[in-house]
């Protein structure tokens, strides 16, 4: 038996140990740990609510928006406040362009180097990718030209031993299956996506203001204001301004990521049998399109054991489906409870550090370990797809069928829908997402448009504190899934603040029923061809798209090897 | 000529957000010239990519262990920046060194980058600077507004003290 252990991981946000015990070839037990420590709510306590969103996205710098719109949620939601119309719309157009931005990121520059070798792609031929590239879509960037010019550029890259970005791969390792041809045009988009994902990330900046850390947010609404008369507001020049990029976007995501992403899924089919791990799902609606918070244009809820005829919606904010049934357990985390120790609800929750040494069958992650209903749960774009798809949203539905069918046709053979439980099944949800996502930006910006032009210009409404203590529970489906923050109110000052973050849901250790988390489950009977480059184990993770800067907090790491391998 | 003067690290860690306090500071205080763009970078990397890509030097400010008292303020350039990022002093530099690499990759590398790098003292969970990294924010400042003098880039003081005391 031989134990792995990669610490940190690498191209991720954060810090994260990964243990594995190998046995025969394959993993038979895995372990999570979120390396550094939390508490965002000891910053949080005592302070005006209007301002926590200031604080909160802080917490990271890959999701500051998502923790800024969800923490306004969660004190409107304490307020029983309404947003008006207009504001919905803007907070929604920041949302979809920041998802697409980070699904873009994610794919090409995070995850892609665990399947593409890009030190093969200078052994591909030009033309030969441009044919692939032809057959999978007419995307303007397949020319032979254009891929010979990348495939040059490379080549000095790593000729001068630059390799920066790359030092960090697995280049020639015998997982790595893509021919060479594949491998050229993956990486000519690798470089497209540099600058399409600028054009994302300009939207956010103009609706917010600023990025990193958007300006625009307000509890009851935005600061936005609006009037087509003035050039110093939102003016209909910029407005159509962010409509000629979402047709850019449109262009890249439609025509070179998703048949990318489904001609790497069809040559790493095999990864469709890998990964499938906790397969209760839970996702949240999100893009609310009234001002209360009761409709939204893409659904959520929980699936139960990879069932969708069990999918059970979550309806509005504050849905008491949803509010009722999140508990965080620290049997496993570097933390103690008061009273018998037991899971608490994130309104009880409470941040007292405990720190022993790693313990296999004790505590080892500075991360808690979050249910539903008692059951673990994955959260994340598949656990989103899948919702969506069960309560029949059409977007979704034509998108996931198209990157199907792709796979399908380069693989020669069906893939079935069955085939998303799995690594490389969250690498496509993602891209499919990522579509989705477009057009609802796309759909969005119409509705604000629309509601302009019938001389609507209202952003914000004034919120009023009472005395006494309120409670309220903010939610976003976010790039990496269901993100919660939950704010205890009393005399119009923060009284408890815990945010329950995607990877909490994700990364956790063992729960109180010593049940693994979606990390660990997903990892076991992985296949390792060699342990001292368990390029395996980064697949399955990286999928999940680690990001747990807010899982936990800072490090101070020294410099030690990344991968250890022990045997015994 | 166009300089980006970029702000790194967390303001919810107390020293670690050293960086931001020391832009926040330049913005608040200073008028710069065109081609001056100064930064609250946060601890982003790629997300900064759109504002960094036509900068002909980046100037970063960050907290940086380099062995010194705390608040000991210095300046890296060139030969001496690479080990700073192999040493991973502070929790910003993967991503970093990342961006970095890929403003080479698309052909648009700085002639020149910089850190003006403060030991911290508190890494702490906490929205205040210990007083040693307070008075250091005022010298890093300077170091940064010495710089862009030096390359010929003159910011004008928009309030008496602010060059003694920091406004954040």
């Amino acid at each position: 038996m031989t134990r792995i252990v990669v610490d940190p991981i690498t191209r991720i946000e954060g810090h994260l140990r990964i243990d594995c015990e190998v046995d025969g070839g394959k993993v038979n037990q895995a372990w999570s740990s979120g390396q550094m420590w939390r508490g965002i709510e000891i910053i949080l306590k005592g302070r005006d609510p209007r301002d926590a969103w200031v604080f909160t996205q802080r917490i990271c710098g890959v999701c500051t928006t998502v923790h800024a719109i969800v923490s306004v949620r969660a004190v409107e939601n304490a307020l029983q406040l309404e947003v008006p119309l207009n504001a919905q719309y803007i907070r929604n157009m920041i949302v979809a362009a920041h998802g697409v931005h980070d699904h873009i990121v994610h794919f090409y520059h995070l995850a892609a180097l665990d399947w593409v070798d890009i030190v093969s792609a200078l052994k591909g031929d030009p033309a030969g990718a441009a044919k692939i590239g032809a057959s999978l879509s007419d995307y303007k960037g397949n020319s032979e030209p254009a891929i010979k010019a990348v495939r040059d550029k490379l080549s000095g890259f790593v000729g001068s031993g630059q390799l920066g970005v790359y030092a960090s791969g697995y280049w020639g390792h015998p997982a790595m299956k893509l021919p060479p041809d594949i491998n050229l045009l993956a990486a000519t988009h690798y470089l497209q996506a540099l600058e399409v994902q600028r054009i994302a990330n300009k939207i956010v900046t103009v609706l917010g203001s600023k990025t990193p850390h958007i300006q625009n947010l307000a509890v009851g609404g935005v600061a936005n204001a609006i009037n087509p008369e003035s050039q110093s507001t939102l003016t209909l020049e910029r407005l159509f301004a962010i409509k000629a990029w979402i047709d850019e976007l449109d262009d890249f995501v439609n025509n070179a990521m998703i048949p990318d992403v489904g001609a790497v899924g069809a040559v790493y089919a095999d990864w469709t049998k890998y990964g499938a791990g906790v397969t209760n799902y839970l996702s949240v609606p999100d893009m609310p399109v009234d001002t209360k918070g009761t409709k939204f244009a893409m659904p959520g809820g929980y699936i139960k054991a990879a069932d969708l005829t069990s999918f059970k919606t979550v309806g509005r904010f504050g849905d008491p489906y949803f509010r009722d049934n999140v508990t965080e357990s620290v049997k496993h985390a570097w933390y103690s409870y008061s009273g018998d120790g037991k899971a608490l609800h994130p309104f009880k929750g409470e941040t007292s550090p405990q720190y022993t040494d790693w313990q296999d069958a004790g505590k080892y992650s500075w991360i808690k370990a979050p249910t539903f209903n008692g059951e673990r749960a994955q959260v994340g774009p598949l656990a989103n797809v899948l919702a969506m798809v069960a309560a029949g949203h059409e977007p979704t539905k034509k998108h996931l069928t198209r990157l199907l069918k792709i796979a399908s046709t380069v693989a020669g053979t069906e893939i079935p829908v069955d085939a998303v439980h799995s690594t490389i099944g969250r690498i496509a949800a993602r891209a499919v997402r990522c579509a989705v996502l477009l057009d609802e930006l796309k759909a969005q910006w119409q509705l604000l448009v629309d509601n302009i032009g019938k001389g609507d210009f209202a952003t914000f409404n004034r919120p009023v504190f009472p005395k006494g203590e309120v409670e309220g529970v903010g939610f976003h489906e976010a790039p990496r899934g269901v993100l919660s923050h939950w704010a205890v109110i009393e005399n119009g000052k923060i009284k408890n603040y815990q945010a329950v973050v995607p990877s909490t849901w994700n990364a956790g250790p063992r729960d109180d029923n010593d049940q693994p988390g979606p990390y660990e489950a997903s990892l076991v009977d992985n296949p390792i061809a060699d342990p001292d480059k368990p390029l395996e184990v980064l697949r399955t993770v990286h999928s999940f798209d680690p990001c747990i800067a807010c899982a936990i907090h800072l490090a101070d790491t020294d410099r030690r090897p990344i991968v250890s391998v022990k045997a015994f | 000529m166009s300089v980006a003067v970029v702000g790194l690290g967390n303001l919810i860690l107390s020293d670690d957000g050293v960086g931001v306090h020391v832009v926040q500071h330049l913005i608040d205080a200073f008028r710069f010239p065109d081609g001056v763009v100064v930064i609250d970078g946060g601890t982003s990397a790629i997300d900064l990519l759109d504002q960094l890509i036509e900068a002909e030097h980046l100037i970063f400010v960050d907290a940086a262990r380099t062995g010194g008292a705390p608040g000991t303020v210095v300046e890296l350039e060139g030969a001496r920046l690479p080990a700073w990022f192999r040493q991973r002093m502070s929790p910003h530099q993967v991503g970093l060194a990342d961006l970095l690499a890929t403003l080479t990759l698309m052909d648009h590398a700085p002639k020149s980058v910089t850190l003006i790098g403060i030991e911290p003292q508190s890494m702490e969970l906490g929205t205040e600077l210990t007083p040693a990294v307070a008075a250091a924010a005022v010298e890093a400042a300077a170091k940064v507004l010495a710089k862009l003098s030096a390359l010929g880039l003159h910011a004008a003081t928009s309030r008496a003290d602010a060059e003694t005391r920091l406004c954040v």
